[in-house]
């Protein structure tokens, strides 16, 4: 229907002339039939016309969408259509490579804005860890242990923004490799062992001897994440973390479980959302970036994250490392 | 054990040499960086080397491998970046190992020790103090004509004692060591795996051997 109506001069300009040849034939005494006859021939003249060029279109309009649907950059799609004949489209045609052209050239620069910046972070990250670590000798030295919290404090908070920068990024900047879960777990225990032994945290291992395929600095940043995080909530007057690995179906899976406060049901859900800091758990500060990253990392890593959690009672996060093959227990 | 120390950074370089003269190592450190670094080390007496990666007017892994080229001292690098191609490139050049800042003052001990100990590899079977055998073998402790078999964390605690004779040793010093050796122990299991340990002695006829020092620690002797 819409193609007759852009069509409507042509029908119109077909039925007038139709009409008054047929007038005209019938003053000059011409049999009814005949006119009848070339009135129809015209009629359906112009119907078959409508018809093919109808078709035509539309077989254009579907080749045009399949071609942009199957593309996974959209905006190079001015590149691949060719010119079209067709005046009006000529306009349209002009109008999409403009676009495409502008668009394009506000994703180079962005990506060349995000790029500057993140090498700025780098840097900066980079800069400030001199002088953290000539700090955090000093505490040692001078055996301070609040300062060297502190400064503890402010490392994870540096490097979230590090790896905060290093998620954005499109490109794979990580390293995987065979690794022990002993050995991930070691360091993340080693730089959160002042902690530990000042606040009286029983710390639990068990079968920590299975080797998973990951980037190590990536992974001891996210178990850094999770332990930081469960320290938070511990209440008990007996605090607990414990560590198991285990193997089941072609996973390998680290459980970290704290006897913390545990979290409501309701937030359950949430733990992972950018932001979030709890509906009730609103004591230490917190980015509520922490888990959210974690997430973030995972996906990057091809990890799964799961959380469980009975309130008051405990939260344990898996971390399930896919794909057997490579693993190997030693 | 001389440990030199190449680090652009003032202040960090003085904490570090302070840390490592508190945990007996002589420690020698570079400040001019305007004249090659390679020809100040040249004659210097030293059995490991801590290297910045980056320098002013010079780079950590060049460094690296002329040191390389004239003698076979260990060389940790210590850096603020975490790229892995640092990494790699610390390999490459010739580097034993590798340590990001700001450095876990445990993770950057150990290290040192598991370097320097690499290079100079020392096998005992058996270590005696007091006619009271370690066999570091079989993990049993000896006297006399009795014998009795240890855990891993009774030989390892016991191993500590028997490394450091005469010594007071604090709990501090003990859970250090013990959670380098991945076994994350509290004061309170501390105290039980000793009185275990002591059991086990009596049962030598050594219930003395490890004598508690008042408010400070540990020692046999």
């Amino acid at each position: 229907m819409k193609y007759i109506e852009e069509n409507i001069w042509l029908c119109l300009i077909v039925i007038i002339f139709t009409l008054f040849q047929s007038i005209f034939l019938f003053l000059l005494d011409v049999n009814p039939s005949l006119i009848l006859l070339s009135g129809t021939m015209y009629l359906l003249l112009l119907g078959i016309y409508l018809a093919v060029g109808y078709h035509m279109e539309a077989k254009k309009k579907k080749e045009i969408e399949d071609l942009v649907d199957n593309l996974d950059e959209k905006y190079v799609i001015a590149e691949l259509i060719k010119k079209p004949k067709n005046i009006k489209n000529q306009g349209y045609y002009y109008a999409l490579k403009k676009a495409c052209k502008s668009m394009n050239d506000k994703i180079s620069e962005l990506e060349q804005k995000y790029q500057d910046y993140e090498e700025f972070i780098e840097s900066f990250v980079h800069e400030i860890k001199t002088p953290l670590a000539a700090l955090s000798l000093y505490s040692d030295n001078q055996n301070d242990q609040e300062l060297k919290q502190e400064i503890k404090k402010m490392d994870n908070l540096v490097e979230e923004i590090l790896f905060y920068a290093r998620s954005e990024k499109p490109e794979k900047d990580y390293f995987v490799k065979q690794i022990k879960l002993s050995e991930i777990i070691h360091q993340v225990m080693m730089q959160n062992k002042d902690f530990f032994l000042k606040n009286k945290i029983k710390i639990k291992t068990q079968n920590l001897d299975i080797f998973v395929a990951t980037d190590e600095k990536w992974i001891i940043f996210i178990i850094n994440q999770i332990i930081n995080n469960a320290i938070k909530y511990l209440d008990k007057q007996e605090k607990i973390i414990e560590m198991k690995g285990y193997e089941e179906k072609n996973k390998v899976i680290l459980e970290i479980k704290d006897n913390g406060c545990g979290i409501n049901e309701s937030d359950l859900p949430r733990v992972f959302d950018k932001g979030f800091t709890g509906s009730n758990r609103t004591k230490e500060h917190s980015t509520g970036f922490g888990l959210y990253l974690c997430k973030k990392l995972c996906r990057k890593l091809n990890l799964n994250i799961e959380i469980e959690s009975k309130e008051k009672e405990y939260t344990i996060v898996k971390l399930v490392f896919p794909n057997s093959s490579l693993h190997t227990r030693k | 054990m001389t440990i030199v120390i190449i680090e652009d950074d003032k202040k960090l370089r003085q904490e570090l040499k302070i840390l490592l003269e508190n945990n007996n190592y002589k420690v020698t450190i570079i400040e001019d960086f305007k004249e090659a670094v390679v020809d100040q080390i040249k004659n210097i007496d030293k059995d490991l080397i801590l290297l910045d990666i980056n320098l002013p007017n010079q780079n950590g892994f060049d460094i690296c491998k002329k040191i390389k080229e004239q003698e076979s001292v260990p060389i940790i690098f210590v850096t603020s970046s975490r790229k892995e191609e640092d990494e790699l490139k610390s390999i490459i050049s010739g580097g034993e190992d590798f340590i990001t800042k700001p450095y876990n003052k445990d993770i950057l001990l150990e290290k040192i020790k598991r370097t320097i100990k690499q290079k100079n590899p020392i096998q005992y079977k058996e270590i005696k103090v007091k006619d009271v055998t370690l066999d570091l073998h079989l993990s049993i402790v000896k006297y006399q004509d009795k014998s009795v078999e240890l855990t891993r964390n009774e030989f390892l605690l016991l191993y500590y004692f028997f490394t450091h004779p005469k010594k007071i040793i604090t709990k501090e010093e003990l859970l250090d060591y013990l959670w380098n050796e991945k076994y994350y122990l509290d004061d309170n299991i501390l105290t039980v795996n000793i009185n275990r340990l002591r059991k086990k002695l009596e049962e030598i006829n050594q219930p003395d051997f490890i004598k508690t020092i008042r408010k400070q620690g540990y020692k046999i002797e």
